[in-house]
């Protein structure tokens, strides 16, 4: 429900002509240091990494310390222990040249830096697959503007036997949307589905790569959470931290997931 | 239950204390009019100028009931804006007198407003009520120059604006959805326009608004903190009329007349915003096909059958469309109505008979053609309601009743096009059963003291059908039942004792006291920072118990140069409890276990209400000022401390002046002064995903800069008088003209003080600093409104 947030936004800030920003000084209180961990595996061999630093002060720049030197691994259901290595050049980037995720598995993750260990788990379901994807032109966006954009949408087949849970990423031209886009089945449980990715601007003769995972609930809180985190605004949630699947006081997540990638070009 | 019988047996022993027995007596009875427009008076003073201290007041229908002993007496009738009126009676037997007032004449260089009686403020039985008359809302500047009603109350002690021009508001220390907003006895569940800029209710049609903060008597129920009363105007029985008028935002009209002279009326009363007219002026189509307003519709008529029988139908319509080529469409709104039946029972029986209906619905479409997909939302209510008013003695007043409503709750339908391969499962429906009884009697002892005393029961059922969950301390479901039609999910009761007392110290002052409890069955789902009307409502269940709110109320009244200056100290204490805060990133819109996101806690506020207030005279108006804390606490937020709620504001200051300079200029000028609302900022920030994320450690540990603002207002009545020479006598006389307009000029925010509406963490896109940018809505509004009335 983003959307209305967004939309909300728009409208407010698009009826109200006389609104304006300032840069103000606000003194804040400093949080102490935590441990950040980012940790994505894919079920393609090789495609995966662990990212760690630490948080920072909100008026520092954002040159995040990293956190190198650390033991990585992760286990599968059967205790078979994979090993990640430092990347060279990428202090606090870690990864494993050839692990892959498996469907109907479960993963558990454990990094040790320094005195600190952490641990997380997910599970995998099935491997998610697009149908299709298709588009329709627009002209403004919820009213605003009068600019020719084009609204992709996707749709895709649930799996009725489970809970399942979804995270969608965009490229548009080989850049990365920030947009988060996430969704769970409890209206669609079974059957098939669709839906645009609303906040992405996509221009013709433009190409767009979208990603679907497939992931457990932790993972689908952890990113509704940070997406709420994110918005601002009269329309947006009292803000808070993102629900961590970590244990051992860390911050971030660890997911595994299975997941399908399908392309769509606009015509000129 | 077992508290119930000692309760209602104290109240029997304090009701038979005040019969007295022994004299012969009758009752005097009628109705009080306006003579002009044939509209009820409500709250006129009716007094005995032999008894000094005995008297009656008329009730909502203007209604009176007065019991003396056998004897001749001056009776005196006297009303806000009227010219008093004396009667002389012979009673020796009951007598029925039904009465029109003469409103004030106007005159060219003396506005004197008569009030109620003068010193109402200190004698009357109430506490913590506040009024609103329809000339301050007419003369108060507000944004954009539309009247509002919601707006004007927020400048009384007690009552917090929702944000900068929002109509929503907070009373001593609640939340905005603990506000009950009945319209004619309706209420309205989401009572704000345009994302909450303005509020549903054109003023032009409305009669009188009263508002409890606390003490609310017992007829009323069902929300924690405040009751806004609001009734319509009935509508002119005397002649036609018309009035309206044209502002910047939206144009009004309302039309009154008899149905049949002085046995009926009726009232019809519109608005529309035209900010889509100029869309409509786009030579692009798909912006010319957009929609962009909202509009609101009020009727009412009444109809007069013999003496003791009255019928009232009354209803509401309002509604916002927002909609975008054929891409998007967002529309929302209420709907209400009410069928009342007034029958005198007998010269001491009032009683009322209501059929209540109330809907807030939204819908949100996407895509056009068969296309489409579609959201929506809607609360439903059916009411009935017995209201009996029964003038026992001079001395006591009885109010009794019953109410039964039937709560109908969608919190989310989804539509799909003919064209679209996928469907999605509809959130279930849920439905309750809220009955309650109360009795509240007002007693007068010797003539110093007031006693307020009455009790309500509130009995709530939950009903299915549907699957319900059980939910785990995380928030999983761990369990599902299933429940078939109209079988009891879950029932609550409540017994609500209200309590008030006034003890009449001197001429010049006095004492109150009060005690109220209250309970909530149907609770406000929603995380986000402004009411949004795509907030829904659920009914208490086996997970949402009933929110309970305990207030007490002490205060001092005391009017000062001859009533000419009213003043008054209010202390109150609020606690609350199952109070309702969310999980961090809850997702509360169309998830059908939501109930598994809300988490359960305690609230208390408590604060300090100072008013000074001058009625009469050239210069009118009020200074406010509440000292005020409000906080809150949850096991799972703030690692179980109490934390302030976004609406704790220690300082809260409203300056009112309105100087009348002669009948045809008004000058008028608001000032608002607070602390800025409680707010969560990061400490701290990281990066995760590629992207820079804040990190916070405590819930609203800061604060938004303070908030003060000017409002300026003008007000230029036309000519109401025009000067006729009669030709045979050349003799002038002014004769009044049948067009009556004004003009008004407002300024909002006239020093154009950049109030802050939200504060963000961004990164600057050139130095990669990260700043707090702060975003300001309004600098300068003027804006010019013509009033029109014939």
């Amino acid at each position: 429900m983003k959307t209305i947030h967004w939309f909300f936004s728009t409208v407010t800030v698009g009826l109200l002509v006389t609104a304006c920003e300032k840069v103000i000084d606000v003194p804040l209180e400093e949080a102490d240091r935590k441990i950040v961990v980012e940790a994505v595996f894919r079920d393609n061999p090789g495609d995966n990494y662990v990212l760690l630093s630490k948080t920072g002060s909100v008026y520092d720049n954002s040159d995040f310390e990293k956190i190198s030197g650390a033991a990585v691994k992760i286990t599968d259901q059967a205790g078979t222990e994979f090993l990640l290595t430092e990347v060279p050049g990428m202090p606090g980037a870690y990864s494993h040249a050839s692990f892959q995720v498996m469907t109907n598995n479960a993963y558990t993750l454990s990094v040790v830096a320094g005195s600190e260990t952490f641990t997380a788990s997910s599970p995998t379901f099935y491997k998610p697959q697009f149908d299709s994807l298709t588009y329709t032109e627009q002209v403004g966006s919820f009213g605003v503007g009068t600019d020719t954009t084009y609204l992709v949408f996707f749709s895709f087949m649930d799996d009725g036997s489970a809970e399942n849970f979804y995270r969608i990423n965009a490229w548009v031209n080989g850049a990365a949307d920030e947009n988060l886009y996430v969704t769970n089945d409890e209206l669609f449980n079974g059957q098939n589905y669709s839906q645009p990715i609303y906040a992405t601007t996509v221009e013709k003769g433009d190409t767009v790569l979208l990603e679907l995972l497939s992931m457990d609930k932790a993972n689908y809180t952890y990113f509704y959470s940070l997406a709420s985190n994110q918005a601002e605004g009269p329309f947006a949630a009292t803000p808070s931290n993102p629900v961590s699947n970590i244990t051992g006081g860390a911050i971030g997540y660890f997911g595994a997931y299975t997941t399908d990638t399908m392309t769509i070009i606009i015509p000129e | 239950m077992r508290c119930l019988l000692p309760n209602s047996l104290l109240l029997l022993l304090l009701l038979t204390a005040g019969f007295s027995f022994g004299q012969e007596k009758f009752t005097i009875s009628g109705t009080l009019k306006d003579g002009s427009t044939g509209e009820d008076i409500i709250g006129a003073r009716i007094t005995v100028l032999e008894l000094p201290g005995t008297g009656a007041i008329t009730n909502t229908f203007g209604f009176y009931s007065l019991t003396l002993p056998k004897g001749t007496y001056t009776l005196q009738y006297k009303s806000l804006s009227f010219t008093p009126m004396e009667v002389k009676i012979e009673l020796n037997q009951d007598i029925t007198k039904n009465l029109e007032l003469k409103p004030d004449a106007k005159t060219f260089d003396v506005v004197e407003i008569t009030t109620e009686r003068a010193d109402e403020n200190v004698t009357s039985g109430e506490m913590s009520v506040e009024r609103i008359s329809v000339k301050d809302i007419e003369t108060i500047p507000v944004i954009f120059g539309e009247k509002d009603i919601f707006k004007t109350m927020q400048l009384l002690p007690g009552v917090k604006s929702a944000g900068e021009g929002n109509s929503g508001f907070y009373v001593r220390g609640g939340g905005s959805d603990q506000n009950l907003v009945l319209l004619d006895g309706a209420p309205v569940y989401n009572a704000s326009h345009l994302l909450g800029f303005f509020s549903v209710f054109n003023s032009d049609a409305l009669k009188d608004v009263k508002l409890y903060k606390g003490g609310a008597p017992a007829e009323f129920g069902g929300r924690l903190s405040s009751v806004m009363d609001i009734k319509m105007k009935e509508g002119n029985a005397k002649q036609f009329s018309f009035s309206g008028g044209v502002g910047l935002i939206a144009s009004r009209l309302t039309i009154e007349g008899p149905i049949v002279k002085n046995k009926g009326s009726f009232i019809v009363s519109g608005r529309r915003t035209y900010a889509d007219v100029f869309l409509k002026l786009s030579n692009k189509e798909q912006l010319n096909k957009s929609t962009l307003y909202f509009y609101d519709l009020n009727l009412k008529a009444n109809y007069r059958f013999g003496e003791k029988d009255r019928i009232f139908l009354s209803g509401y319509f309002g509604r916002d469309n927002f909609g975008f080529s054929d891409q998007f469409g967002f529309d929302w709104g209420n709907a209400t109505g009410t069928l009342r039946w007034n029958h005198i029972y007998s010269d001491k029986l009032f009683g009322n008979t209501s059929v209540i209906f109330s809907n807030y619905n939204y819908k949100i479409k996407f895509g056009g053609g068969n296309q489409t997909f579609q959201i929506g939302s809607e609360i439903q209510d059916i009411n009935v309601k017995e209201d009996f008013d029964w003038y026992i003695n001079s001395n006591n007043t009885l109010k009794f009743g019953a109410n039964f409503i039937h709560h109908t709750f969608k919190p989310g339908e989804i539509e799909t096009g003919s064209g679209i391969n996928f469907e999605l499962n509809d959130i279930q429906k849920r439905y309750s059963a809220e009955t309650s009884v109360y009795l509240q009697n007002e007693q007068k002892i010797k003539k110093r003291w007031v006693l307020n005393y009455g009790l309500r029961f509130d009995n709530f059922i939950q009903l299915g059908p549907g699957d319900f969950y059980t939910y785990n301390d995380a928030g999983d479901v761990i369990d599902t039942t299933t429940y078939g039609d109209w079988e009891r999910v879950k029932t609550y009761n409540g017994l609500s004792p209200r309590l008030g007392t006034t003890f009449i110290l001197n001429e010049v002052s006095s004492i109150k006291a009060s005690y109220g409890r209250t309970y909530q069955f149907v609770h406000l789902i929603s995380n986000t920072t402004a009411s949004s009307p795509t907030d829904i409502w659920l009914p208490s269940s086996s997970n949402i118990k009933p929110e309970i709110a305990d207030q007490f109320a002490i205060g001092y009244f005391r009017n000062f140069f001859n009533n000419a200056l009213e003043g008054s100290v209010e202390l109150y204490y609020k606690d609350m409890q199952n109070t309702i805060d969310y999980r961090d990133g809850a997702e509360v819109t169309l998830n059908p276990t939501v109930e598994g996101e809300l988490l359960y806690g305690r609230g208390r506020a408590y604060g300090a209400e100072f008013l000074l207030r001058k009625k009469n005279g050239k210069l009118t108006g009020w200074v406010a000022y509440t000292l005020a804390k409000t906080e809150r606490l949850f096991d799972e937020i703030n690692s179980n401390t109490w934390y302030p709620a976004r609406q704790d504001r220690r300082h809260d200051i409203s300056i009112v002046g309105i100087y009348t300079l002669n009948d045809r200029l008004t000058f008028s000028a608001t000032w608002v002064y607070y602390t800025g609302n409680a707010v969560t900022f990061p400490s701290g920030k990281y990066e995760i995903d590629g992207q820079i994320v804040n990190y916070y450690t405590e819930r609203n540990g800061y604060r938004m800069p303070n908030y003060h603002r000017l409002d300026l207002g003008i007000t230029l009545n036309n000519k109401a008088y025009k000067t006729v020479t009669d030709p045979e006598t050349g003799v002038e006389t002014q004769v009044a003209k049948r067009w009556e307009s004004s003009w008004n000029l407002s300024v909002y925010n006239a020093y154009a003080r950049e109030n802050a509406y939200s504060i963000s963490f961004k990164e600057n896109a050139e130095t990669g600093q990260t700043e707090a940018v702060q975003l300001a809505l309004f600098k300068i509004i003027p804006s010019i409104t013509y009033n029109f009335k014939f």
